[in-house]
């Protein structure tokens, strides 16, 4: 009871503390550790939702037996007999979890579901309609657009007017979109969409998706950069943006182009970091550290409460 | 894996690397698949194709001749618009280089900014 108490508390704690840290060191720390930050908090607080909810349904140590007690004694509720506290709050509190789980899961599975429907037609029309040069799908198109589309087979989209860009340009921009696709960049948007959209009331949850297009963005702008220099990132936002038709859609990303353009003019942005490996290896660690002490912090408030009650019994 | 969709894809391949309009007949001999297809097939194939107005057909004698509705570069051009309209869609996520920010994202992005400044 007590450890599935803190894994429930250590839940609760990412869940709203986490977004809070976050955004507190949004501006010290590289866009990619922060990226890898806000995956494994959520990864971390289903995991622990789920250890807890497990716990909460199982009595230790008692196993089926324990579980079917559990439920008789839910069960006088309704038919009178002896009913123990307990175990309706172990009841409930697991059903409630395994609820929001099971939730999120089926969410999850229906977005993953469209979302690879409508990937796998869209890049069969693309190799159909462009031409496949190296990693590159060349479609027509005046205006220079470029994209990605994530998963196995993915792949970089880019229109005739990207071509007609400087060398280094388009360099970076090919860069940056390459970025996407090694980073696994999309999926890690479409799991913050998903959680956004099946448990908004979380905060981590509901900031996740914002929080992660702008830090796959940045993330994917510092690699072109290190690679092709920021001035080529730089001026590849220019081309990009200024050609063509100005479209609803292009007009609106004009400010956010703004602030891309600032932060790359930043100098430290092309030194090097850790590699990316070592940078998710290092924030999985750090949110894990502060779960493991959530968990430790419940599980001793409860023993200092037991030690006091013991003793108030004892004197 | 060789479903329906990805047939469909190589007959309009055929179609549009034609410049003239085909027989059933010809887009089977044109069609370049591991095994040798049926004739049904791709008459199946065409009429689905009819039927999602990717291709046009006009009869001549007693069969259909089929031609692309629209261009390779056409349908391309429409595909793009597509893209670009759903572009921060969440079922749809694709990464645009100089995608369309919500007001919530260039906030973000401008505090990114604000600390770089003030350090």
């Amino acid at each position: 009871m007590t450890l599935a108490l803190g894994l429930l508390v250590a839940a609760v704690v990412l869940g709203v503390g986490a977004p809070a840290v976050l955004c507190a060191v949004l501006t010290r720390v590289r866009p990619g550790l922060l990226l890898a930050g806000w995956v494994s908090s959520v990864v971390l607080m289903l995991a622990t939702g789920f250890a807890s909810a497990l716990l909460f349904a199982l009595p230790r140590g008692a196993g089926l037996d324990g579980f079917i007690g559990m439920a008789d004694s839910c069960l006088n509720v309704v038919r009178g007999g002896e009913v123990v506290g307990e175990h309706l709050v172990r009841v409930g509190v697991a059903a409630v979890l395994f609820g929001l789980l099971g939730w999120t899961l089926l969410v999850a599975m229906s977005m993953l579901v469209r979302y690879r429907r409508w990937r796998r037609e869209h890049l069969r029309l693309l190799r159909v309609v462009c031409r496949c040069e190296g990693s590159v799908l060349w479609i027509e198109g005046p205006d220079p657009v470029a994209y990605s589309v994530g998963g196995r087979g993915g792949a970089v989209v880019a229109t005739s007017g990207v071509r007609r860009l400087s060398d280094r340009e388009r360099s970076a921009v090919l860069a940056h979109e390459h970025a996407h696709l090694r980073g696994r960049h999309h999926a890690l948007v479409l799991v913050a969409d998903m959680v956004a959209k099946a448990l908004p009331f979380v905060p981590l949850c509901r900031r996740a998706p914002g929080h992660l297009r702008v830090l796959v963005e940045l993330a994917a702008d510092a690699a072109a950069a290190r690679r092709h220099g920021p001035d080529s990132v730089r001026a590849a936002l220019l081309s990009v943006t200024s050609a063509g038709t100005p479209s609803a859609a292009l007009a609106m990303s004009r400010d956010a182009v703004e602030l891309r353009l600032a932060w790359l003019s930043d100098g430290r942005l092309g030194a090097r970091g850790l590699p990316g490996r070592m940078g998710h290896v290092l924030a999985t660690a750090l949110a894990l550290v502060a779960t493991v002490m959530t968990i430790a912090a419940v599980v001793a408030v409860v023993a200092i409460y037991c030690v006091a009650v013991a003793e108030g019994s004892f004197f | 894996m060789h479903g329906l969709g990805e047939l469909e894809s190589k007959v309009m391949d055929v179609l549009w690397s034609a410049a003239r309009p085909l027989r059933v007949r010809e887009v089977l001999e044109l069609l370049d698949t591991p095994r040798p297809l049926a004739y049904t097939t791709v008459m199946t194939v065409l009429d689905n194709l009819h039927s999602k107005d990717y291709v046009r057909r006009d009869r001549v004698g007693r069969a259909y001749e089929y031609t692309a509705a629209e261009s390779r570069e056409e349908v391309g051009a429409r595909l793009l618009r597509e893209v670009l309209r759903s572009s921060g869609d969440t079922e749809r996520v694709l990464l645009h280089f100089a995608r369309s920010a919500t007001p919530e994202e260039s906030a973000i992005l401008r505090r990114v900014l604000r600390g770089k400044e003030s350090s």
